[in-house]
């Protein structure tokens, strides 16, 4: 078990975006402790916490990037080489950005999920309804992440999970995106599996997707207030 | 009373006649003209008499020269990708390379037709108007638009790692924003709306705030030479209310996501609140739940005017329909009549 304390200190090196800070921190906790309890006692916990700041207001989006990055850096370069282990096993995943020229979202969500271990394909961002079905063909994706950031890419989201099942595809969508956090009804309304409001809740969901194939019929949009 | 004069009171802190309506409807004049939306905003005339038709058919109680934020960036020969059904999005960034910064300068509002026509637009509208209701005018803050310019990720890094390439970018940007204002104000632009969500506490945490966006707006808020309104566009505010305060702007455009009425209760008799309507909901409101909607926000911030209603976010969204407008613009005639007795109940 890593100290309580050195916890605290990780997570305001990352709030501040104090990259050498926190890579030193890092290097020294591996002295005492192996690369994966590092991983998952200081780094995802110090992450979590920040994702799910920005949801109660307390920290920013810019902090979340930064913080994001730094440790999806640390996490690649301490489960490389000798420490590699197996990505969980999971069914494929892929990730998008449906219409929008905007990938931060879809970014810092999967920086986060690569910090927990998870892989999934990018399929990039600015894609319209029907070359996201192209790429899900190709790949065989099970599990979509689809991230939007304007109201009509939004609502396109239903004519994708109508074509999905005309197709005969199952594919479960967990969308994000300021369209899904401004409005709580509009991810059951456009016929997504789930939604998640920030990174942080993107894990946990992603998680309870694996977990059970039904529909998220209660989770997180009733979850709190609005961010 | 005139619209102008109803605005002018309410931003005075005064009671007007009745609490003044401002819908930021931009895209909605392509439907009035039975155009797409590329084709609407493709001429001066066109957004002219959008803006005419909706001031009528709503009563709006201003007019808005707004067209889309990526027009910042057109005007640098950055792209501008249309789309039927929403508001056009800025392309490729137009800086490639953070060193370019360094050889970046300010385009010049004269040289540049996309901005040219924003600026017939607004002395069409300054005509139309003959001082009875308010032309709002907008900028992109220097602090925000680095979005468009350069893409989200690099500017976040920009801002933390590379502090003078920062500097240098804000000083290209904030003498293009000064110039961009003050040649709208010349045009017949009543007030400069200036958005700003990068300065939001959504956005950027309020210390990082104080040594960045807060210090570009107050260089320059104090060089445009006309009434502003700061707008964070539906980013949170409350943290940094008081630096808000302290800029010395008209009114404040709040978000949706904090209390109205606590929000209210700490800008009254200072600073006047424009909002906080939640434009993606109210794409699927009933006529009764905007009725309702729009008696509770009066409720909260109408009394002793310093509240002006609009959306929270500066746009309302394409899909928002005529009998939601509608039912909006009949609330606010039903409620919100000064001097709002029903609400003293
Ligand atoms: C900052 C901002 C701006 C900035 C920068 C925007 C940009 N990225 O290009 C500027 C000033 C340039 C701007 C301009 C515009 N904006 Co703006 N803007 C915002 C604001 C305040 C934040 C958006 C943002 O970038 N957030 C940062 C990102 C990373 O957050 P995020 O995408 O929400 O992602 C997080 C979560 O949602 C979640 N998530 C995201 N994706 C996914 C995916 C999955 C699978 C999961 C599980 C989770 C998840 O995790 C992420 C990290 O925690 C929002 C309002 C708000 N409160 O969110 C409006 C907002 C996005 N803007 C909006 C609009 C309309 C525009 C314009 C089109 C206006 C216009 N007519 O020009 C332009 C378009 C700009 C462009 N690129 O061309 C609307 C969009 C909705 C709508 N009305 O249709 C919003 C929502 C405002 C509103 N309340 O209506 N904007």
């Amino acid at each position: 078990m890593v100290d309580k304390g050195g916890y605290n200190d990780f997570y305001n090196l990352l709030l501040q975006a104090e990259r050498a800070g926190a890579e030193q921190f890092i290097a020294m906790r591996l002295g005492s402790a192996p690369p994966l309890t590092v991983i998952e006692e200081v780094i995802v916990p110090a992450l979590t916490d920040i994702g799910e700041g920005w949801e109660e207001g307390t920290v920013s989006l810019a902090q979340v990037y930064m913080a994001s990055r730094i440790c999806e850096q640390l996490v690649e370069s301490l489960l490389s080489g000798e420490n590699c282990i197996a990505p969980k096993e999971t069914p494929p995943i892929a990730i998008v950005t449906l219409a929008d020229y905007h990938s931060l979202g879809k970014r810092i969500v999967s920086a986060f999920l690569h910090s927990h271990g998870y892989r999934m394909v990018d399929f990039g961002h600015g894609l319209t309804v029907e070359e996201v079905i192209e790429a899900v063909k190709r790949h065989g994706t099970e599990i979509l992440l689809l991230s939007t950031l304007i109201l009509n890419s939004a609502l396109a989201v239903k004519d994708l999970v109508d074509k999905f099942q005309q197709a005969h595809l199952s594919v479960r969508v967990i969308v994000g995106g300021a369209p899904f956090n401004l409005n709580r009804k509009l991810w059951a309304y456009v016929g997504a599996h789930a939604m998640a409001t920030n990174a942080s809740d993107a894990v946990q969901v992603l998680e309870r997707v694996i977990a059970s194939p039904d529909r998220m019929s209660t989770m997180t949009p009733e979850r709190g207030n609005n961010r | 009373m005139t619209s102008m004069e109803r605005v002018l009171r309410a931003l005075q802190h005064q009671e007007p006649d009745q609490v003044p309506l401002l819908l930021t409807l931009t895209m909605h004049g392509a439907k009035e003209l039975g155009m797409s939306i590329k084709e609407y905003y493709s001429a001066a005339d066109h957004v002219i008499e959008g803006q005419r038709r909706l001031q009528k058919k709503y009563r709006n109680d201003c007019y808005y020269t707004f067209t889309y934020a990526a027009v910042e960036v057109e005007a640098y020969g950055g792209d501008v990708i249309f789309c039927d059904d929403g508001p056009p999005n800025s392309g490729t960034p137009i800086i490639q390379d953070v060193q370019a910064i360094r050889n970046l300068e300010p385009v010049r509002v004269a040289e540049v037709p996309c901005l040219q026509r924003l600026l017939t637009v607004t002395e069409g509208l300054h005509r139309l108007s003959a001082g009875a209701v308010p032309v709002i005018g907008v900028v992109i803050s220097p602090f925000s638009v680095p979005v468009m310019q350069f893409g989200f990720e690099r500017y976040i890094e920009l801002i933390y790692e590379q502090p003078l390439l920062f500097e240098r970018l804000m000083q290209v940007n904030e003498t293009f924003c000064v110039e961009w204002a003050n040649a709208q104000l010349a045009a017949g632009a009543t007030a400069i709306c200036y958005f700003d969500p990068l300065s939001s506490p959504t956005m950027i945490s309020r210390d990082l705030y104080r040594q960045t966006g807060y210090l570009v707006a107050q260089r320059v808020l104090s060089r445009i030479q006309g009434p502003t309104v700061i707008h964070l566009a539906s980013g949170r505010c409350m943290p940094v209310l008081d630096d808000l305060l302290r800029l010395g702007v008209q009114a404040i455009g709040v978000s949706t996501l904090e209390d109205l009425g606590q929000l209210k209760a700490n800008c009254a008799g200072k600073t006047a609140l424009l909002g906080n309507l939640n434009g993606l909901e109210m794409w699927n409101w009933t006529p009764e739940e905007a009725e309702a909607i729009v008696k509770a926000t009066i409720a909260k911030a109408g009394p002793h005017g310093g509240f002006l209603l609009a959306d929270n976010h500066g746009e309302i969204p394409y899909q928002v329909t005529e009998e939601t407008l509608q039912a909006i613009a009949l609330a606010v005639e039903k409620w919100g009549r000064y001097p709002l007795e029903w609400t003293k109940r």
